[in-house]
């Protein structure tokens, strides 16, 4: 049915690169009207427009230039660890719980 | 649901995230709070395991038009439960029935991620795809997994001796095709976006009928429609389902308690499937119907007693029989067959012996006499020749007439019967007892039988049919919903 991964991946690849072309060029370009990240109305199903994401690396420029560094993805710890499927299976407590309940629910 | 184990639920498929999902840039930290540090437990130090617990903060920010009204849908508030508890007992008792729904009913509550990022804690919680945001919630590992017992057997044809629901046999679609964004996230469509856009429902029957079964079936339905059924009984005389819908799962007796160390837990007395034309409780505006179909309550008046003294003590100020949608539509039902296996039949009707056969003695009278049908109306006197009106109007606009059990597919044998005696199918047949109606209709009829194989062409993207929770589930919603 709706599925919209491939065009989502497209899109971040297009958006990714847009945003290391704006950071390249970040010095020059004095924009400081910062688009509101808008999200498309619930009721509409059609495909995340790139413009959205572009946005949303937009801002991020913005906050960037404001001194709060959220662009970036730099929580590797934590990924790290939550990827490490023989980490977590060391680490992982499986909680004691039987289901008490009878009949439908 | 496929059991998950514990390490399984906090593994995040590195590749899926961050490849797919327009969130991976976002730090951990922003949403979960706590800190990127290698020590576990120095990382989880205030750490928020479900961001959108707070919508509005976890999420509202980037997702202004849903989050504000997510946050006051029935999903994630259970209004509902308060108000048709409340409804039920006086003020006094409320703070304490609250305790108890706390015990009760959070394990229902639905937040964001119950829909779009995890399946639902009542199942054991668990990514729906390594931590990636899914759009669209695939309905056997989110929405069933918590309308489960009702809607995901109706639905899924899971009930014994019953079909699925035709829009998932025929029409092959998921609950989203008719429950849209919109009303999930508890937005009115109708307001535009720059206004106060919530739903305000304080219950899932007293808001706007949404969805409407009119709103795709606008051309054959009432008057003009060709089908006898509809020209005769219009559509505001009784909700669809009172043709369309079988048997369904009615509880009684629900009783929740917790053990010493708090952990809660309930007991049903009894279930069963049954058939029920009431009364309308709810007839409004929106909901004009004389009848409907009705199920009983689960809640009984002494549900909550581990809890507190005849806290239900407002118990027969609601009918336990309450306006019911169920999710087993078909076009030919028992009731259906013929005219009189409706009108003069009082087994598919909420007849006084049934309130006492299927409740308590306790449930005999009180709001419930608004809800219960003395007797199957008879079928009107003036009924043939409306009929031949229909028929010569109709006629003259040169198309054909159905319904009145003359096309009850298969289950008539194709036969052509012409005039009124088609109609009226000669009197003995209409006065079948209505069991061998039963049977004639889920028996015999072939296409009927088609249908059913069709259910189970089905299993191999239900994951085998019989339990939708089977462990693969998983890859049968991807092949059916078109996968990633
Ligand atoms: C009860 C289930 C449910 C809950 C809870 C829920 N959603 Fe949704 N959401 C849906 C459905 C259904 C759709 C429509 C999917 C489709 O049509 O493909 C949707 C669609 C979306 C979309 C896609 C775009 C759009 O506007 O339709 C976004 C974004 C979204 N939801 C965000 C959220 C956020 C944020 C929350 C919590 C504040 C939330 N959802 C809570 C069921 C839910
Ligand atoms: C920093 C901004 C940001 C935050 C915070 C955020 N989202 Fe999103 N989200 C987006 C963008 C951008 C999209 C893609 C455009 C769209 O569909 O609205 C999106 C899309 C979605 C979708 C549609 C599926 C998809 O991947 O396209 C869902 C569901 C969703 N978000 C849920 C949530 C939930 C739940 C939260 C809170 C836990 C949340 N979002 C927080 C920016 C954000
Ligand atoms: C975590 C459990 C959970 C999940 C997941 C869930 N629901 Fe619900 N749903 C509930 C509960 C609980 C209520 C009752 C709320 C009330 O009445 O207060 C409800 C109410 C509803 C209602 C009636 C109220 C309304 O908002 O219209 C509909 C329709 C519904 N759910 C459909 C869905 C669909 C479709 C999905 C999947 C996209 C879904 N639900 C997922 C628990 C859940
Ligand atoms: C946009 C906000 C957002 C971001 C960014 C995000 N998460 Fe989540 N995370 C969620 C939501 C929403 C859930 C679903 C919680 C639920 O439904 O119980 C979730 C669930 C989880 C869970 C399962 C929690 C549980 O108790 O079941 C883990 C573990 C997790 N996230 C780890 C991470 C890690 C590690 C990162 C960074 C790589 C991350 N998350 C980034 C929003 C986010
Ligand atoms: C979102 C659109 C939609 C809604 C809402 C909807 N239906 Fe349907 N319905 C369909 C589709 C699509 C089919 C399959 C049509 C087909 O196979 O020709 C269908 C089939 C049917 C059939 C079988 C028709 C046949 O030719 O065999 C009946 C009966 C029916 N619907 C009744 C209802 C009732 C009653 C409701 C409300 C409870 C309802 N529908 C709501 C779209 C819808
Ligand atoms: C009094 C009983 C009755 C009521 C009420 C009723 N229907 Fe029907 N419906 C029938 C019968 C009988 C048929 C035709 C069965 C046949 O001939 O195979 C039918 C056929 C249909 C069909 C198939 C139409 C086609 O062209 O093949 C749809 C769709 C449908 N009904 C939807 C609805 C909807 C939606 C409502 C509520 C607005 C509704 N029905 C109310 C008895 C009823
Ligand atoms: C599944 C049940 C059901 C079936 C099948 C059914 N009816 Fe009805 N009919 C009703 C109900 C309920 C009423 C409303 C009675 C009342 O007002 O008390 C009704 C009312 C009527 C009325 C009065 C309409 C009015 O506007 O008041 C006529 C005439 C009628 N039916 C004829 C028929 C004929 C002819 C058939 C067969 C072609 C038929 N019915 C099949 C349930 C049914």
């Amino acid at each position: 049915m709706k599925k919209h991964y491939i065009n989502v991946r497209w899109s971040l690849l297009v958006a990714i690169g847009l945003l290391v072309l704006a950071a390249a060029l970040s010095g020059c370009a004095a924009d400081t009207t910062a688009p509101e990240l808008q999200p498309r109305p619930t009721d509409e199903n059609a495909p995340t427009p790139v413009a959205d994401l572009v946005e949303v690396s937009d801002s991020g420029m913005e906050m960037e230039g404001t001194g709060t560094p959220e662009v970036e993805f730099t929580d590797f710890a934590c990924l790290d660890c939550h990827t490490d499927e023989e980490q977590l299976k060391a680490l992982a407590v499986e909680p004691e719980k039987e289901n008490l309940s009878e009949g439908p629910g | 649901m496929p059991p998950v184990e514990a390490w399984q639920k906090v593994f995040i498929d590195r590749e899926a995230y961050f490849e797919q999902d327009v969130h991976s840039y976002i730090n951990c930290t922003t949403c979960h709070a706590g800190q990127n540090v290698d020590d576990m437990d120095a990382a989880h130090e205030g750490m928020i395991a479900d961001p959108a617990a707070d919508p509005e903060a976890g999420c509202g920010d980037c997702h202004p038009d849903i989050a504000p009204y997510a946050a006051d849908s029935l999903h994630f508030t259970l209004q509902g439960y308060d108000t048709a508890i409340y409804q039920r007992s006086s003020p006094e008792n409320h703070p304490t029935l609250e305790h108890m729904e706390s015990y009760h009913c959070s394990a229902c509550h639905a937040t964001c991620g119950d829909c779009h990022v995890s399946q639902p804690n009542a199942v054991g919680g668990g990514f729906l795809e390594g931590h990636v945001f899914v759009q669209t919630p695939p309905m056997s590992r989110t929405c069933t997994a918590c309308h489960g017992s009702r809607v995901k057997n109706e639905y899924y044809g899971l009930n014994e001796g019953y079909p699925g629901d035709v829009h998932l046999r025929q029409g092959r679609m998921a609950c989203e095709d008719c429950h849209d964004g919109a009303q999930m996230h508890g937005i009115d469509p109708n307001i535009p976006l720059d206004e106060d856009r919530h739903l305000n429902a304080n219950h899932r029957y007293n808001g706007d009928r949404e969805p409407k079964c009119e709103s795709c079936h606008e051309d054959e339905i009432g008057v003009g429609s060709g089908i006898l059924e509809h020209e005769i009984h219009g559509t505001e005389l009784m909700s669809c389902q009172v043709c369309h819908s079988v048997s369904y799962t009615n509880c009684k007796n629900c009783h929740v308690d917790k053990t010493e160390d708090d952990v809660p837990f309930y007991t049903v007395e009894d279930h069963w499937l049954g058939f029920f034309i009431g009364r309308n409780p709810l007839q409004n505006n929106e909901r004009p119907y004389r009848y409907v179909t009705v199920r009983h309550v689960p809640v009984d008046i002494n549900s909550f007693d581990k809890y507190g003294d005849n806290l239900l003590d407002q118990f027969l100020s609601r009918p336990t029989w309450e306006y019911a949608t169920p999710h087993n539509i078909q076009r030919n039902t028992p009731q259906t067959e013929s005219c009189d296996s409706c009108h003069g039949n009082d087994e598919f009707f909420l007849t006084p012996d049934k309130l006492a056969q299927y409740g308590l003695d306790s449930e005999l009278g009180g709001a419930n006499l608004d809800v219960v049908v003395e007797h199957a109306p008879p079928l009107p006197e003036n009924a043939d020749e409306l009929v031949e009106r229909i028929k010569a109007r109709i006629e003259a606009e040169g198309g054909t007439l159905e319904g009145g059990g003359m096309e009850a597919e298969g289950a008539q044998g194709g036969e052509e019967l012409s005039g009124d005696e088609a109609f009226w199918g000669g009197g003995e047949e209409e006065n079948a007892p209505a069991e061998n109606a039963d049977e004639s209709f889920w028996g015999g009829g072939e296409e009927e039988n088609t249908d059913q194989s069709a259910e189970s062409a089905d299993d191999a993207f239900w994951g085998g049919g019989d339990e939708g929770g089977a462990d693969n589930t998983e890859n049968a919603d991807d092949a059916f919903w078109g996968g990633n």
